[in-house]
C-alpha cells in the first residue's frame, strides 16, 4: 500500500533501522485513554481532600459560608483541576494535542474562580486573624506538600506518553495540581483576608505551574540529542 | 484521494499498526512503506534539507518503535506518526539552535515537494514551489498538511496544538499568500 500523496515511490528500510526494530520487537499494550489513566489520580485527590480535615479539621465557618461558596466551588475546583491534569495526559500523547486556546481557558477558568470565591467569601464573611502574615508560611507550604504528589503522579505518567510539547504539559500538570492542592486546602483554612489568599493560596498554584514548567524544561532538554 | 479510499486506507494502517503492536516485524515493514516517503516528504518540507529529512526518518521510525504503545487503536495512524514526526524535527531544530550558537550554517533551497494535489487551479511548477518557499513556516504546514497528506483540519489542529478553526485559517491565508506570491511573480 502506498499513501496517495506520496508521490508513488517507496522507501527501503535502512538496514541499521530494521536491525533496531527486530532486536526489540516484543508486544507491547496500548496506553490506556488519558481519561483511564486519570483514574491513578482519584486516590490522590481522597487522600487530600481527607488529610487536611483529618489533621485540621473543617474550616470553622463551613456552616456560615454555606453550600454555595463552601462544598460546590470546591467541587467544580477540583473538576476543573482534574481537566487541567487530564489535559496535560491528552497533550502528552502524540496526534491528539490540545489548542492553546482550550489550555489557557481551562486556566483562567480555574484560577478565576479561586479569585472570585475567595473575594465573595471576604466580602461576605471576612475573616481575618492577628498576624496574619505569621500564617502565610503554613498555609503555603501545606498547598505545596498536597500539590507536588499530583505533578509528580501526572508528570510520570505523562512521560510514559511521548510529550511533544513538555514544557506546556509541566505547567498544566503544575496548575492542576495546584488548583486540587487549593480546593482541598480551602475546606480547611477560615482566613479570607486578601493578602493571605493571594501570598498563600494562589501563589503555590503559580509556583507548582512554575515548577511544572521547569520540569518539562529540563526533560525537553535532556530527553533526546540528535546528531 | 477520495474519502472513501481514505477511510480504507486508515482502517488498513490501524490493523497494521495493531499487528506491529503485537510484535509483529512485517506490521512494521507495511506500516514504514505505507507511510515514509510522505512523512520524509513532511520533514524535508520542515527542515528545508532532504538530506536531514533522511536522517530525520529514520530517527522518527525509530521514536514510533520506541513509543508504538503510545499508540491506541482505533485512532488515526497517520496524524500519530506525523505528530511524532514533528517532534523528532523540533527536537532536533532545537539542538541545531544550540549548536548555531557555535556554527553557521548556508540557507539551503525548499527540496521538491510532491505537489499534485496541491491548491487546486494552481499549476505544479517550479514558481510555486518558490512562492511556497516564501510562505511563512506555520502557514505553509498547514498548507501542505491539508492539501498534500490529505488531514482534516481537526487533525491539523490536533497536532500542532492549535484549533481547528485556527488550522483551517492558517492553511486558508497560506493558500492567499501561494496566489499573491504567484500573481506578483508573474507580474514583475
Amino acid at each position: 500500500m502506498t499513501d496517495p500523496a506520496a508521490g508513488g515511490t517507496t522507501q527501503r528500510i535502512p538496514e541499521s533501522l530494521r536491525q533496531a526494530v527486530s532486536c526489540d520487537l516484543k508486544p507491547v499494550c496500548p496506553l490506556a485513554a488519558p481519561w483511564r489513566r486519570m483514574l491513578w489520580v482519584v486516590p490522590l485527590t481522597i487522600v487530600a481532600f481527607l488529610l487536611p480535615q483529618l489533621i485540621m479539621g473543617p474550616r470553622p465557618d463551613l456552616d456560615q459560608i454555606g453550600m454555595v461558596l463552601g462544598w460546590l466551588p470546591m467541587i467544580v475546583q477540583l473538576l476543573l483541576g482534574l481537566g487541567l491534569l487530564g489535559m496535560a495526559l491528552r497533550e502528552a500523547v502524540p496526534g491528539i494535542g490540545i489548542s492553546r486556546g482550550r489550555i489557557g481557558g481551562l486556566m483562567i477558568a480555574a484560577i478565576g474562580l479561586h479569585v472570585l470565591v475567595n473575594a465573595a467569601i471576604w466580602r461576605f464573611y471576612p475573616t481575618t486573624v492577628e498576624g496574619v502574615w505569621s500564617l502565610w508560611w503554613m498555609c503555603f507550604r501545606h498547598e505545596l506538600f498536597l500539590g507536588i504528589p499530583f505533578l509528580l503522579v501526572v508528570a510520570w505518567l505523562a512521560v510514559r506518553a511521548l510529550p511533544v510539547r513538555p514544557r506546556t504539559i509541566g505547567l498544566l500538570s503544575g496548575v492542576g495540581a495546584g488548583v486540587m492542592a487549593d480546593a482541598t486546602w480551602r475546606m480547611v483554612c477560615p482566613i479570607s483576608e486578601v493578602s493571605h489568599v493571594l501570598s498563600s493560596h494562589l501563589a503555590p498554584v503559580f509556583v507548582l505551574g512554575a515548577l511544572g514548567y521547569f520540569l518539562g524544561w529540563i526533560w525537553e532538554r535532556s530527553r533526546y540529542s540528535i546528531g | 484521494m477520495s474519502s472513501v479510499s481514505t477511510e480504507e486506507s486508515d482502517r488498513r494502517l490501524v490493523d497494521i499498526m495493531v499487528a506491529y503492536q503485537m510484535g509483529e516485524m512485517e506490521g512494521f515493514e507495511q506500516l514504514f512503506h505505507a507511510l515514509a516517503t510522505s512523512v520524509r516528504n513532511y520533514l524535508a518540507s520542515l527542515s528545508r534539507d532532504f538530506d536531514r529529512a533522511e536522517d530525520l526518518l529514520q530517527e522518527t521510525f525509530l521514536q514510533v518503535h520506541r513509543s508504538r504503545q503510545t499508540y491506541s487503536p482505533p485512532r488515526p495512524v497517520k496524524p500519530w506518526i506525523f505528530g511524532i514526526a514533528r517532534y523528532v524535527y523540533l527536537m532536533d531544530r532545537r539542538s541545531k539552535v544550540r549548536k548555531s550558537r557555535f556554527e553557521t550554517t548556508a540557507k539551503v533551497e525548499l527540496p521538491e515537494l510532491p505537489v499534485d494535489s496541491l491548491a487546486e487551479g494552481l499549476p505544479v511548477t517550479d514558481d510555486l514551489l518558490r512562492a511556497l518557499d516564501e510562505v511563512p513556516e506555520d502557514r505553509r504546514e498547514a498548507v501542505l498538511l491539508h492539501h498534500v497528506w490529505g488531514f482534516s483540519f481537526r487533525e491539523i489542529g490536533a497536532m500542532l496544538g492549535i484549533s481547528e478553526r485556527a488550522a483551517k485559517l492558517r492553511s486558508f491565508r497560506g493558500i492567499q499568500a501561494l496566489r499573491a506570491i504567484m500573481v506578483e511573480g508573474e507580474a514583475g
